[in-house]
């Protein structure tokens, strides 16, 4: 291997280091746009091929494994990088950069992980920083998702550390390959994954804690965690039977969750789940077009998932609101238009419309499923189509910035106008990407890791996209009042984590601390006691004695006077002159103990 | 306005649905895409399904109110 790269991950990471040290400000911004520059630069000049190994434990571990697939992952990661920092370029606080640039970076070490170990190095990694974009938030809201969004993460990692263990044992091999479910920790490992992948039923922790992240954190955390997650099965699980179906039901789920959500970022986070059943669905199909659907599906997903947080993140960021009851009837438009129309090309896109690149990718996998004559699976990733366009591509913007039929507060948001330049120049480019990719697929298909041979743009598949994306709106325009959310939450499956953790609180609080208690009262009356009988350890006996007697006795005025005796007895303290002995026992014991040393000298000696 | 839209919305509907007799599908794999104006139908059908089901869900169980973990 002979190249001037270095890996990826470590751009990242040192660059993560360097931004607290620079004090001027635009030299700071300068560098944080710099930084997914350099690893574009880097991806382009690293070649093909298995590179950077490092000795542990007497292991032979890879840094950089490259093929079109990691590459694949590693571009759209980089692009969104370079468009989420510029949407957050405004913000002040060094650390949410630093956490940001530290999770792009594990991202990217995951992306080119060779082995095993690596994978789960930077997948911890991935998991610690990625917190802090929550935390940064501040408000109790935050610190709470935050805490249980790392704990469900340290429990994913876990399950991935002993399903990479077993499987290690077993066969002996850390390559991170092909690893499949039959194999020996194969199916921990697949927990691990489908953990960060948020497949149903261990996907709430997605939903609870990416509307709780910052405004531009949350653009961070909707690219990063989901897709590595579909890389790594990707690698690992082409082809598992299960994974069909869980993608399949997840399209569904994510959908009926967000039909219902009021929260505009929990509304995305659901689409998130949504979107990534395609993909989970596209690695169980398992055939060429399914898997480059998915690689698609992911690279065009990030794109446009984004641009919906950025455009969601800006109306939190200059009205403060994030429920949909606070925001319809208010006219939103007229004050921030720039940011509507590129939130709305957000929807089109993920709404799979023709000519955005949801429509390029989403129908390679439909495609599949129909390729392999999974009729079930066809049905419900369709039905999945109409949930995304009802609730992302109408729902959200009719209620966020228009809304004239739904009963509200009429009155305009006070100071209510564009978000700073910075955000609507990252909008911009990532609605101009996708409509770029939308447009012209080809730029995108010459990357797939596979050999393409699928034309989106054929006169039945446009005419069969529109013919249902009409029917949705006109359903969707017809029951619009009925569609109107209320001022609720949504219980989801976190509430099995949530409310038995209130119960344990209780069973801490109350029974245990209770025994707790009850143990320290009798420790410390034993206590007491033992030191009363310490004052004077030759009554200690007929103390003890005389108490026990005094238990078993019957009531009587004998029992009075014996107490009196007794009382009496514990009394009386250590009287050095009364207890003296003569000096003839010490002699007498010095004696026998140098009779028998010397004893023992001589047999042992003999 | 709102009947204009709808009947926009119905017509749109009625000259795809149209379009589709003329552009069948070239490779029909299920049964149902000989049908030309399954899409449309099915995006009304699953539409008001998605919505039945979700709201019913949300309506009898799954809705509550926002203070429901703090309570």
């Amino acid at each position: 291997m002979i190249s001037n790269a270095i890996p990826p991950a470590f751009i990242y990471i040192i660059g993560a280091l360097i931004i607290p040290l620079i004090r001027v400000r635009w030299l700071k911004q300068a560098v944080l746009l710099l930084i997914p520059v350099l690893a574009f630069v880097d991806l382009l000049s690293m070649p093909g091929g298995t590179y950077w190994f490092y000795k542990f434990l007497g292991y032979d571990l890879i840094m950089g494994r490259v093929d079109k697939l990691s590459l694949c992952f590693g571009y759209i990661f980089v692009i969104i990088s370079f468009i989420g920092m510029t949407y957050a370029l405004h913000v002040k606080e060094d650390g949410q950069h630093v956490a940001a640039y530290f999770y792009v970076g594990s991202t990217l070490g995951v992306t080119f992980a060779g082995d095993v170990f690596t994978l789960f190095l930077f997948w911890e990694i991935m998991a610690v920083s990625s917190v802090f974009l929550i935390w940064y938030r501040g408000d109790r809201l935050a610190l709470n998702a935050g805490f249980r969004y790392i704990l469900v993460h340290i429990f994913g990692g876990c399950a991935l550390l002993a399903g990479v263990i077993v499987y290690v044992s077993h066969t002996g091999s850390i390559t991170f390959d092909y690893i499949g479910l039959e194999s020996a920790g194969g199916g921990l490992i697949l927990l691990g994954f489908i953990i960060n992948a948020a497949v149903p039923p261990v996907h709430a922790w997605l939903a609870d804690a990416y509307p709780e992240g910052t405004v531009t954190g949350s653009v961070f955390l909707s690219a990063f965690t989901t897709k590595s997650a579909v890389y790594v099965l990707l690698r690992c699980y082409p082809g598992t039977e299960i994974l069909v179906w869980m993608g399949a039901i997840m399209t569904v789920y994510g959908v009926i969750f967000a039909i219902l959500e009021n929260d505009i970022r929990r509304l995305l986070a659901y689409h998130i789940i949504s979107q990534v059943g395609y993909m989970v669905c596209g690695v169980g199909l398992g055939s060429d077009l399914a898997l480059n659907g998915s690689v698609a599906h992911a690279f065009c997903h990030i794109l446009y998932k984004a641009l919906l947080f950025m455009g969601a993140g800006a109306v939190i960021h200059v009205t403060g609101l994030r429920r949909l009851t606070d925001m319809r009837g208010r006219d939103l438009y007229k004050q921030m238009p720039w940011a509507m129309t590129m939130y709305v090309i957000g929807g089109l896109s993920i709404s799979a419309v023709p000519l955005f690149n949801g429509f390029i990718s989403k129908t390679m996998i439909v495609a599949a499923s129909g390729e392999l004559h999974r009729p079930v699976i066809h049905l419900l990733i369709h039905l999945a189509s109409i949930g995304t366009f009802l609730s992302v591509g109408l729902k959200l913007p009719y209620s966020a910035w228009f809304g004239r039929r739904f009963e509200g507060p009429r009155e305009p948001i006070a100071g209510a106008k564009e978000p700073p330049l910075n955000m609507l120049i990252a909008m911009g480019m990532a609605s101009f990407a996708c409509i770029f990719t939308g447009v012209y697929p080809q730029v995108l298909y010459n990357i797939l890791p596979w050999p393409v041979d699928y034309h989106p743009y054929t006169i039945p598949h446009v005419i069969n996209a529109l013919q249902m994306l009409t029917m949705t709106l006109l359903i969707f325009w017809l029951l619009v009042p009925k569609l109107a959310t209320k001022e609720t939450i949504t219980l989801d499956l976190d509430w099995f984590y949530r409310m038995p953790a209130r119960l344990l609180q209780y069973f801490c609080d109350v029974h245990l601390n209770g025994l707790r208690d009850y143990i320290q009262a009798r420790l410390s009356r034993a206590t007491a006691e033992a030191g009363d009988l310490s004052k004077n350890p030759f009554t200690a006996a007929s103390v003890i004695a005389d108490s026990m007697k005094l238990n078993v006795m019957p009531e009587s005025d004998g029992k009075k006077a014996f107490a009196a005796q007794l009382a009496a007895l514990k009394e009386r303290v250590y009287d050095e002159d009364r207890y003296r002995t003569p000096i003839g026992w010490s002699v007498l014991l010095s004696v026998c103990f140098i009779f028998i040393f010397t004893l023992v000298y001589f047999i042992s000696n003999a | 306005m709102v009947k204009k839209w709808t009947m926009i919305l119905i017509i749109l509907g009625i000259f795809f649905a149209a379009l589709s007799f003329v552009f069948p599908t070239h490779h029909p794999h299920f049964f149902w895409e000989h049908l030309s104006i399954f899409d449309t139908l099915y995006g009304i059908v699953g539409c008001l399904v998605l919505i039945v089901v979700a709201e019913s869900l949300g309506h009898f169980w799954l809705q509550k109110d926002e203070d429901y973990y703090d309570k």
